[in-house]
C-alpha cells in the first residue's frame, strides 16, 4: 500500500516536472527554432521521420550531425539547419540528430542514418580526428558528405561550407596588434584541446599576433569553451601577474570570454586589460556594447547553415558543387555593433 | 619438562596495543595428542595468544616453538604450513562460496599440472570429509555458505581446519554454536585427533567440556597467565577462582518475584513456512524459557513480536490490550524489548561508540525533539555500563573493539535503560565467560523481582533449567509443550519435545 | 610514550598537516599566493564544491552516494534563471529554483530509501534525467542574468568577505550542528553503520535515508544559486562534472565510503586542499591536465593517509 502511494508521487512529480518543462513561457534570446516539437526531437539521437517521406517521390533525406546542442553556439546552427528546412519543405526532409559531443555516439548516428539511406549527410564533427571515420564511412556508402562549422583532418568529404576558423584568429590578431605594445604579456583561453576550432583559432592567433611581435604568452590554458572555469582560471591569473604585468586574455569562444570579464571586473582591472572573444553570441554582443569585452567575431552560424542545407541538396540531386564554401566573419565592435544585435 | 615431548609452546609472550598491555610473559605448552583447555574471563587475552600464534598478530616479546625448534610465523599461511590450525570463535565464512569451495579456499588445487580449479576433485574430496564425520545428510559440498544454519556453519569450520592434516588445531568456544547431537559428534572428532597424535588447544568457557574432555587446564586472567594443572587434580571451584580472582558462589540466582498478571500474550503467530500457531504468555516477574534446537523458529518469533520481521497472522495483547506492531519503533514504544542474538549484525553498530549505541535505542529520555542532551546522555551512559560491568577506557570507546562478552553487555546495557515491561534476551549468554554469566543472571533476577516480564530463548541446558521459571518448547516452528516445573527429568522431557516428539 | 605522541598527532591532525605544507611550500615559492586577495579567492573558488561537498557527506555517511547533484545544479540553474528573466522577485526565483533540486533528491531518496534501488543506480539515472529536463526546460540555451540583487549573491560582499564565502559558513555550521549534535545526525551515522541494528533499535531507518539525499539536493540547488550569480548565466550545461569533486573532497576527509564514519571537518578540510591545489597549480603555470594528473594523486596519498593512520590506533 505504501509502496504504490509512493510509485504515484513519483510519477506525478515526474509528469509535473515535464509539464513545467514543456510549458516554458519564457521568451529565448538567439531562438530561431520554430517550435517545441522540433526542438524536441532535434534533442533526441535518432530522428522520427522515417523513410516513408523519403519514398514520397522527388524527396530528399539529410542527415544532419550535430556536434553538441547543449553548446548556445551549435544549437543557433541547428535552429538555423531546421529553419532551412522547413523553408524547403517540399524537396527536403531533415533527420537530426545530437553528437552530445562523444565522437563514438556520433559514428553511430552517422551509421544509423546510412542504413536509414538517407542522400546526404552534413556533419558538425565533434573532433578533428576522431570523425575521420564518418567521412570514410559515407565514401563507402557514397553519400555525399557536406562538412558544416568544424572540419575533419580527412579532408575527402564532398564540401565544406563553413568559416575559417584561422581567420577568426587573424581577425582578433589583427584587432589587437595595433592596440598592444610590442612586449605586451597576454594569456590565452582555449577550448577543448583538438577540435578543430580549437586548433584553427590558435593557429590564426599565432600567426597574426604572437608570431609577429615580442608579445609574450604568460600562459596558455583550456577553459573546455566554459564560463566558469574560465571565470576560475582568470581570478588566479589576475593574482598571479598583478596590475602592470596582463595586458589582455584573448579567448576562443565568448563563453569563455565572459567568465574572463566577470573576473576582470571584480577585480576593476578592466581598464587595463583587453578581452576578446568568438561567437558573437548575444551577451558577448552587450559585453562589446558597453565596453566589457573589446571585440568579438562573428560567425555566420545562419549563413553556414543554410548555404550547407543548399549545398547537401545539390549533391543529394546529384549536381556538381565546389570543395568549400567560406562564409567570412566579421570583426565584431562597438562600432559595429548595433548590426548584429 | 622435557621440551622435546611439547608440539608447540609459547613462552614469555608480550603484547600490547597502543598503550594497553593485554599480555604479559604469558606461556602456554601443548603436548602431542593432549586436549588442553584454555580458560579464562573475557578479556583474559585467550583469543589474543591464539591469534599471535596464527600470525594474525605480531608478539612485542617471547618466543613460539614448535615440535622445540623456534617457530617465525609472520602470517597465517606460516602457521598453516607448518601444521597449526585454528577454529575462530566469530564465524565469518564466505556466504556465496559452497561448502568445497570453502573448505579448500586457498588450496584449490595442490597439483602443479592444474591451474584451474578442478571442482569434480574438490566435491570429491568435500564429499569424503563429510562422510567421515557424519555430516554428509544433511550438507552437500555444492551448498552455498548462506544456506546453513549457525550450527552447519561451525562444523564446517570444524572439519575445515581438521582438513588440513595439522598437528595442533585451536579450537576457540566451538560448541557455543552447536546443539547436544552436534556437540557429540564434535568430541567424537577431538576422540579421533587425539588418537592421532594432535594436539588440540580447546577455549572454552563451560566446565563440563573441560572436565569431559580435557587432560590439561591453563588459566589467564588479565593477561597473565596463572596455572596450568591436570584435569584429573583440579576441581570447578579452584578453577573459577583462578579466573576470577576471587570467590564465587556457584549455582543459579533464584527468582522468588511472586508472579504478577499476564504482561504479554502472543496469539496465534503465524508466518509461512516459518512458525505457525504459536502462543504463550509471560507474566510480570516471570522468567520465561524458549527452548528448542537451532532452527525452531524462536529467534523469528520474537523478532516478529518487536516488529523487525513480517507478521503474517496473530495477534499481540500487552497488559490485556491488543496491540499493533509494524515496526520495532512501536515496540520500543510499548517497552517491549529484544536483545537479539546476533549482537553483530543486528545488536550493535560496531563502528560507533559504546555511548552512541546505548542511545540509539534511547533517544525518548535522551534527546529532546531534535537535538541530543548530552550531559544527560552522558550521565545515563556512564551509570548503565557500570551497572553491567562493561569492561573498557570509556563510553567513548568505540564498540566493535570490545570482546565478545563486553559487547553483549552493552546490548544489555541499552535494552535495560529503555525500561522494558517485557525483556526478551535471545542467547543472553552466548560467548561470556563464567564470571559475567554470573553477572548477567544475576540482573536477570533483579529486573524480574522488580516486576519485569522476561523471555530467554536458549540453547544451553543448565541455564535454561537453572534460570527459568517455566519453559515453552518450540519444534519446527510450532509449540510442542510447556513445563512449569524444573523437576530431575525436564532435561530429557524438553530434548523430545524439541525433537517433535512427545 | 615519544613514539604514540607523535603518532597520535599524525592521526588526529594529518589532513591539517598536509594543508599546513601546501600553504607553506606555495607560501615560499609563490609571492602572491599569501596575499588576501589570493586567499580570499581560493575560498571563494571553493565555496561551491564546499556546499555540495557538504550535503554529500550526509550521503555517503548513510552508506549511499549522489550522482546527479551536478545535473540538479543545472536545473536549479534554469529554472531560477527563466524566473529572473521574465521579472519575478529574486527570492521567488531562487525559492522555485531550490524547491526544484529539493523535489529531485525527494525523488532519488524515495527511489533509493523506499525502492530499495542501489544509490549508483538510481542517481545515475537521476542525472541523465535532471540533465535532460534542464535542457528541455531552457531549449538548450543558458538565461542571461542580470538583476543586482541576484548577482549580489555571487558576486557582492557583506561586512567585506564576500557573500559565496557566507554562504558556506553558514551551511558547513549548520551542517556541523545536524550531524554533531542532533538526533538525526546521530541517526545518519547509525544507519550507515549498521542499518539492520538501527531499525532494530526502533528508528525509522528508510526516512532517514531519504532525508539524506533531501539535503544533497537542497544544498546542490543552493550551490546552482551560487554559480548562476558568479557567472551571471543560469545555463542548462551548469555543474557537469561536479559531482567529482564533491565526493572527492568527502573521500579525502576520510569519511568511509561504506558509511558509519566520518567527520564533516574532514570534508571541510578536503575540499579546502582541491582548492588549494588547482590554486596553486595554476599559479605555478601547471598545464590543466597536469594539474587533473596532480589531483588524482593527492586523492590517493590523502586517502592512504588517512587508512593508515586510522589502522595505527588499532
Amino acid at each position: 500500500m505504501k509502496k504504490r502511494i509512493l510509485a504515484l508521487l513519483i510519477g506525478t512529480s515526474l509528469l509535473a516536472s515535464l509539464a513545467i518543462g514543456c510549458n516554458s513561457a519564457t521568451e529565448q534570446p538567439d531562438t530561431a527554432a520554430t517550435d517545441d516539437g522540433a526542438a524536441a526531437a532535434d534533442q533526441a539521437d535518432t530522428a522520427t521521420d522515417t523513410a516513408a517521406d523519403a519514398a514520397s517521390g522527388g524527396k530528399y533525406t539529410i542527415g544532419v550531425l550535430m556536434k553538441d546542442n547543449s553548446d548556445t553556439f551549435v544549437k543557433n546552427i541547428a535552429d538555423a539547419i531546421t529553419a532551412k528546412g522547413e523553408e524547403l519543405k517540399d524537396e527536403v526532409t531533415l533527420l537530426m540528430s545530437d553528437g552530445e559531443s562523444n565522437v563514438e555516439q556520433q559514428i553511430s548516428q552517422c551509421e544509423a542514418f546510412i542504413t536509414q539511406g538517407v542522400d546526404a549527410i552534413i556533419l558538425n564533427a565533434i573532433d578533428a580526428e576522431g570523425c575521420n571515420p564518418i567521412v570514410e564511412l559515407c565514401n563507402e556508402a557514397n553519400i555525399p558528405i557536406i562538412e558544416c562549422n568544424t572540419l575533419t583532418s580527412n579532408t575527402d568529404y564532398t564540401c565544406y561550407v563553413g568559416s575559417d576558423d584561422v581567420e577568426a584568429g587573424k581577425i582578433m590578431g589583427d584587432f589587437l596588434i595595433t592596440r598592444l605594445a610590442d612586449d605586451a604579456k597576454v594569456c590565452i583561453l582555449e577550448g577543448p584541446m583538438g577540435q578543430s576550432g580549437q586548433i584553427k583559432r590558435n593557429q590564426g592567433i599565432y600567426e597574426s599576433l604572437i608570431d609577429k611581435t615580442n608579445i609574450e604568452v604568460l600562459q596558455i590554458q583550456t577553459a573546455n569553451w566554459k564560463r566558469d572555469v574560465a571565470l576560475s582560471l582568470s581570478e588566479d591569473w589576475l593574482t598571479r601577474y598583478p596590475s602592470g604585468q596582463l595586458d589582455a586574455i584573448i579567448c576562443e569562444n565568448d563563453d569563455m570570454a565572459l567568465g574572463a570579464l566577470e573576473a576582470v571586473s571584480a577585480a576593476g582591472r578592466k581598464d587595463e586589460i583587453l578581452i576578446v572573444g568568438v561567437d558573437a553570441i548575444s551577451d558577448a554582443l552587450t559585453a562589446v556594447e558597453n565596453g566589457g569585452m573589446d571585440c568579438t567575431v562573428f560567425q555566420d552560424s545562419k549563413g553556414q547553415a543554410e548555404a550547407a542545407v543548399e549545398v547537401a541538396l545539390q549533391a543529394a540531386k546529384g549536381e556538381t558543387i565546389d570543395k568549400e564554401v567560406m562564409i567570412p566573419f566579421v570583426l565584431v565592435t562597438k562600432e559595429n555593433v548595433a548590426e548584429y544585435k | 619438562m622435557d621440551r622435546q615431548t611439547y608440539v608447540l609452546e609459547a613462552r614469555g609472550i608480550d603484547k600490547s596495543f597502543a598503550s594497553v598491555k593485554v599480555l604479559s610473559d604469558v606461556e602456554l605448552h601443548l603436548k602431542p595428542g593432549e586436549v588442553h583447555a584454555l580458560m579464562g574471563e573475557n578479556g583474559a587475552g585467550k583469543s589474543t595468544l591464539m591469534k599471535i600464534i596464527m600470525g594474525i598478530y605480531k608478539s612485542d616479546a617471547g618466543e613460539i616453538l614448535f615440535e622445540g625448534r623456534p617457530a617465525s610465523i609472520r602470517k597465517t599461511s606460516d602457521a598453516l604450513k607448518l601444521g597449526i590450525a585454528m577454529i575462530h570463535q566469530e564465524l565469518s565464512p564466505i556466504p556465496e562460496m559452497t561448502v568445497a569451495e570453502n573448505i579448500f579456499i586457498g588450496r584449490e588445487t595442490e597439483s602443479r599440472f592444474a591451474p584451474f580449479v578442478n571442482r569434480k576433485e574438490l566435491n570429491r574430496r568435500t564429499q569424503a570429509l563429510l562422510e567421515a564425520y557424519n555430516m554428509a545428510g544433511y550438507i552437500h559440498p555444492g551448498t552455498p555458505m548462506k544456506r546453513l544454519s549457525i550450527a552447519q556453519t561451525q562444523m564446517i569450520e570444524i572439519i575445515k581446519a581438521v582438513s588440513y592434516q595439522s598437528k595442533v588445531i585451536i579450537m576457540d568456544e566451538p560448541t557455543s554454536s552447536l546443539s547436544e547431537k552436534e556437540t557429540t559428534e564434535l568430541f567424537r572428532i577431538i576422540g579421533l585427533l587425539k588418537a592421532q597424535q594432535v594436539g588440540v588447544i580447546y577455549i572454552t568457557h563451560r566446565m563440563e567440556e573441560v572436565f569431559t574432555l580435557a587432560d590439561r587446564v591453563s588459566v589467564f586472567r588479565d593477561g597473565k597467565f596463572i596455572a596450568c594443572k591436570e584435569v584429573r587434580d583440579t576441581g570447578r571451584e579452584e578453577l573459577i577462582s583462578m579466573m576470577v580472582g576471587r570467590e564465587l558462589s556457584s549455582g543459579y540466582p533464584q527468582n522468588t518475584a511472586p508472579k504478577g498478571d499476564v504482561v504479554l500474550e502472543v496469539r496465534n503467530f503465524s508466518r509461512k513456512g516459518v512458525f505457525e500457531n504459536v502462543s504463550f504468555q509471560v507474566r510480570a516477574g516471570e522468567i520465561l524459557g524458549l527452548a528448542g534446537l537451532v532452527g525452531a523458529g524462536r529467534s523469528e518469533v520474537v523478532r516478529a513480536l518487536v516488529g523487525y520481521d513480517r507478521l503474517e497472522q496473530g495477534q499481540i495483547f500487552l497488559e490485556g490490550k491488543e496491540i499493533t506492531v509494524s515496526h520495532p519503533k512501536d515496540a520500543l514504544r510499548h517497552n517491549i524489548i529484544m536483545a537479539p542474538e546476533d549482537r553483530k549484525e543486528l545488536g550493535l553498530v560496531l563502528c560507533r561508540s559504546i555511548r552512541e549505541n546505548i542511545t540509539l535505542q534511547n533517544m525518548a529520555k535522551l534527546a529532546g525533539k531534535l537535538f541530543m542532551k548530552l550531559g544527560r546522555e552522558k550521565q545515563a551512559c556512564g551509570e548503565i555500563a557500570s551497572l553491567v560491568t562493561i569492561k573498557m577506557n570509556s563510553i567513548n570507546d568505540q564498540a566493535g573493539r570490545l570482546s565478545g562478552g563486553n559487547q553483549q553487555k552493552v546490548v544489555l546495557a541499552k535494552s535495560m535503560l529503555s525500561g522494558p515491561k517485557v525483556l526478551i534476551m535471545d542467547e543472553p549468554t552466548r560467548g561470556i565467560d563464567v564470571g559475567a554469566k554470573a553477572e548477567i543472571y544475576k540482573i536477570m533476577v533483579e529486573l524480574a523481582q522488580k516486576g519485569m516480564a522476561i523471555i530467554m530463548i536458549s540453547s544451553e541446558m543448565p541455564e535454561l533449567l537453572g534460570m527459568s521459571d517455566r519453559v515453552v518448547v518450540m519444534s519446527a516452528g510450532r509449540i510442542t509443550g510447556e513445563l512449569t516445573d524444573m523437576t530431575e527429568h525436564a532435561q530429557q522431557d524438553i530434548l523430545k519435545l524439541a525433537l517433535g516428539g512427545i | 610514550m615519544e613514539r604514540v605522541k607523535v603518532v597520535n598527532l599524525v592521526q588526529r591532525f594529518g589532513l591539517l598537516m598536509i594543508i599546513v605544507i601546501m600553504v607553506a611550500g606555495m607560501s615560499i615559492v609563490s609571492p602572491v599566493f599569501f596575499t588576501a586577495g589570493n586567499i580570499v579567492n581560493v575560498i571563494r573558488q571553493i565555496s561551491i564544491n564546499g556546499i555540495l561537498a557538504t550535503g554529500m557527506t550526509f550521503v555517503i555517511l548513510t552508506g549511499g552516494i549522489d550522482l546527479s547533484i551536478g545535473s540538479l545544479m543545472a536545473v536549479t540553474g534554469v529554472i531560477t534563471g527563466s524566473l529572473l528573466v521574465d521579472g519575478y522577485p529574486t527570492f521567488v526565483a531562487i525559492l522555485a529554483g531550490v524547491a526544484a533540486s529539493v523535489a529531485f533528491g525527494f525523488f532519488n531518496g524515495v527511489l533509493i530509501a523506499y525502492c530499495n534501488l542501489p544509490p549508483f543506480i538510481a542517481t545515475l539515472a537521476s542525472t541523465t534525467i535532471g540533465r535532460g529536463f534542464a535542457l528541455v526546460y531552457s531549449d538548450g540555451k543558458p538565461y542571461t542574468l542580470t538583476t543586482p540583487e541576484f548577482l549580489a549573491i555571487g558576486k557582492g560582499t557583506s561586512l567585506g568577505v564576500p557573500n559565496p564565502i557566507w554562504l558556506l559558513l553558514v551551511v558547513v555550521i549548520l551542517a556541523s550542528i545536524i550531524l554533531n549534535i542532533s538526533k538525526f545526525g546521530r541517526y545518519v551515522y547509525a544507519v550507515g553503520g549498521n542499518e539492520n541494528a538501527t531499525k532494530l533499535s526502533g528508528v525509522k531507518t528508510r526516512m532517514v535515508k531519504m532525508f539524506a539525499y533531501v539535503i544533497t539536493g537542497l544544498l546542490a540547488g543552493v550551490a546552482a544559486v551560487v554559480l548562476a550569480a558568479r557567472i551571471s548565466s543560469g545555463q542548462p550545461t551548469a555543474g557537469d562534472g561536479y559531482e567529482l569533486d564533491a565526493i572527492a573532497a568527502v573521500a579525502i576527509g576520510g569519511t568511509s565510503m561504506s558509511g558509519g564514519i566520518g567527520r564533516l571537518s574532514g570534508t571541510v578540510m578536503g575540499f579546502v586542499i582541491i582548492g588549494l591545489l588547482s590554486n596553486s597549480l595554476t599559479l605555478l603555470n601547471v598545464s590543466s591536465f597536469y594539474q587533473q594528473i596532480v589531483k588524482g594523486f593527492i586523492i590517493i596519498i590523502a586517502v592512504l593517509i588517512d587508512q593508515r593512520t586510522k589502522g595505527k590506533s588499532n
